[in-house]
């Protein structure tokens, strides 16, 4: 990606956040800054603890900062959430029990759009997404029928069918077997380079982090602060032969390095 | 999909071992009672209490349809009034604060010690009996009603709200369905108590039922009318249970789905 074509779309300032009462404060984050131009896909990459989710549902107008500010188009993320531009992805699928795949994918569209007569159009929608995700043979299974990567599938599916301006993933393949977490990384590209959607995705591992992203944000350990924006120039359309690139290594040192040093930041003060 | 005759087989073999156990108590009972020549007002022989059945068959029928009458009237309503009592509690933190500490403190007053005023105040009939089955019904489905509307995971609370999802909807979409087998759960516990609940109330002050049947037949010391109307109430009783279990399963066929899953690993 070149520099900043829209610098202002994902802007965060001097975010700080504590949790806790007067019994014990844990201060989570300090100090953050970054921006995320539109349409590219960024990785915040950081040890277990670090305030990286914490950070992301700052980013998604889920979390209110304590201090500073996370803005989307210049607006307070808590505020911009009326519009629902944020559709989220943890590591836990997290799907309805009782619903097929096809209603666990119309779940938020129900929500958000609450006129009971866009019902066939939802289910139209989710059934091309869930065609996107490569699911279209287990539209009307259950969760408790499917793999862990295929429910993950679903979990993206559901998050695009409210037409997100965001995706935010919250270590979405962090519990999947390396094949598995290999396959569903290049469909996420696939899926980011059709939709165009802006993408930022939590990881603990650094080769995922430089696989996927345009730049990849290294923090700290608790508090979380911004060690290092690792740049990710590599080509696009990414493949797996790209994992055992010199530019991969060369960028995962960097990753690596930054990481070091975020662990002993509070160490070497 | 299983054959029609492996799954005959999976229930012969899931209904041998307690129908053996029944049939050697039984068979224990009836010679011990020869044997030992033991006083019909003592303790009467099976064959002899099922004769008395099959003879006395209208008279029981009679007296536990007041007492299905009752049980199960009271039941519905109890269980309602846990299942509203649960979902005002979650959805109004103020009452779980106000309300939830008297109600724990109103389950442990002994039961039996109302029936006498419940008689008092609604007379002879059939009110009193249903509402002590409700007051015994409502309580483990609250309980558990509470237990499943909150516990929703953490992650699901999250997506719900980067949607600005209302309390209603997620009460509809989200915490009910998820509450369901737990409420059935709640439900299953409450159906034993309810047969219990209005033999109770029919001992308190009654002129029918199998309360009363087995309280006057002991009275008259008519020893194997009396456990002919014992046998009939726990056959009630069994009988609700699984007709609320059957309602589950025809409810909530996922919840089993996942159950077996679990089961299997």
């Amino acid at each position: 990606m070149t520099s900043a074509p829209d610098a202002a779309f994902i802007q965060v300032r001097n975010l700080g956040m504590t949790f806790g009462d007067r019994e014990g404060r844990v201060e989570a984050l300090r100090d953050i800054s970054l921006n995320i131009a539109e349409g590219t896909f960024v990785s915040l990459l950081g040890p277990s603890g670090c305030g990286k989710s914490t950070l992301l549902r700052h980013l998604g107008g889920i979390l209110a900062p304590a201090t500073g500010r996370a803005l989307l188009r210049g607006r307070p993320t808590t505020e911009a959430l009326r519009d629902r531009p944020f559709g989220f992805v943890f590591q836990d699928a997290a799907l309805l029990p009782w619903r097929t795949m096809l209603h666990n994918v119309t779940l938020l569209q129900e929500i958000v759009h609450r006129d009971q007569r866009d019902r066939a159009a939802q289910e139209e929608r989710a059934r091309q997404l869930l065609a996107l995700m490569g699911l279209e043979g287990f539209i009307n299974h259950y969760p408790h029928q499917l793999s862990g990567g295929m429910r993950q599938r679903v979990a993206i599916a559901r998050a695009l069918a409210i037409d997100p301006a965001i995706l935010l993933m919250d270590e979405p393949f962090g519990a999947l077997d390396t094949i598995t977490r290999e396959k569903l990384n290049l469909d996420l590209l696939r899926i980011w380079e059709d939709l165009r959607v802006t993408v930022v995705f939590v990881t603990h591992s650094i080769l995922e982090a430089v696989f996927l992203s345009d730049a990849v944000y290294v923090m700290s350990a608790r508090p979380g602060r911004i060690v290092e924006q690792v740049e990710i120039d590599l080509p696009r359309p990414r493949t797996l032969d790209l994992l055992e690139s010199e530019g991969v290594n060369r960028l995962a040192r960097r990753a690596r390095a930054a990481l070091n040093r975020g662990m002993d930041y509070d160490a070497l003060r | 999909m299983r054959s029609g005759s492996a799954r005959v087989g999976r229930i012969l073999k899931a209904a041998v071992p307690p129908a053996l156990t029944v049939a050697g108590t039984v068979a224990v009972w009836e010679g011990a009672c020869r044997a030992f020549e033991i006083r019909e007002f003592v303790l009467p022989a099976p064959s002899l209490i099922a004769w008395q059945f099959v003879k006395g068959l209208p008279l029981y029928l009679a007296h536990a349809w007041v007492t299905v009458q009752e049980s199960v009237v009271g039941f519905l309503a109890g269980s309602a009034v846990g299942l509203i009592m649960a979902v005002a509690i979650v959805q109004w933190r103020a009452l779980q604060r106000s309300l939830y500490p008297l109600l724990v403190l109103f389950q442990t007053v002994p039961k039996a010690a109302i029936a006498p005023l419940l008689i008092l105040w609604f007379g002879y009939g059939i009110l009193p009996k249903v509402v002590l089955v409700a007051i015994l019904a409502f309580f483990p489905v609250t309980v558990d009603g509470i237990l499943g509307l909150t516990r929703i995971e953490a992650a699901l609370i999250d997506l719900l709200r980067s949607v600005s999802a209302s309390r209603w909807q997620i009460l509809w979409k989200i915490q009910m369905p998820h509450a369901l087998p737990h409420i059935f759960a709640g439900l299953r516990v409450g159906s034993t108590f309810a047969v219990i609940g209005a033999i109770l109330a029919e001992w308190v002050g009654a002129n029918a039922g199998l309360g009363y049947l087995i309280m006057s037949s002991g009275a008259e010391l008519k020893m194997d009318r009396m456990f002919a109307g014992i046998f009939a109430a726990s056959v009630l009783g069994v009988a609700l249970f699984y007709a609320v279990d059957l309602l589950e399963r025809w409810l909530l066929p996922w919840h089993q789905a996942v159950n077996l899953e679990k089961a299997i690993g």
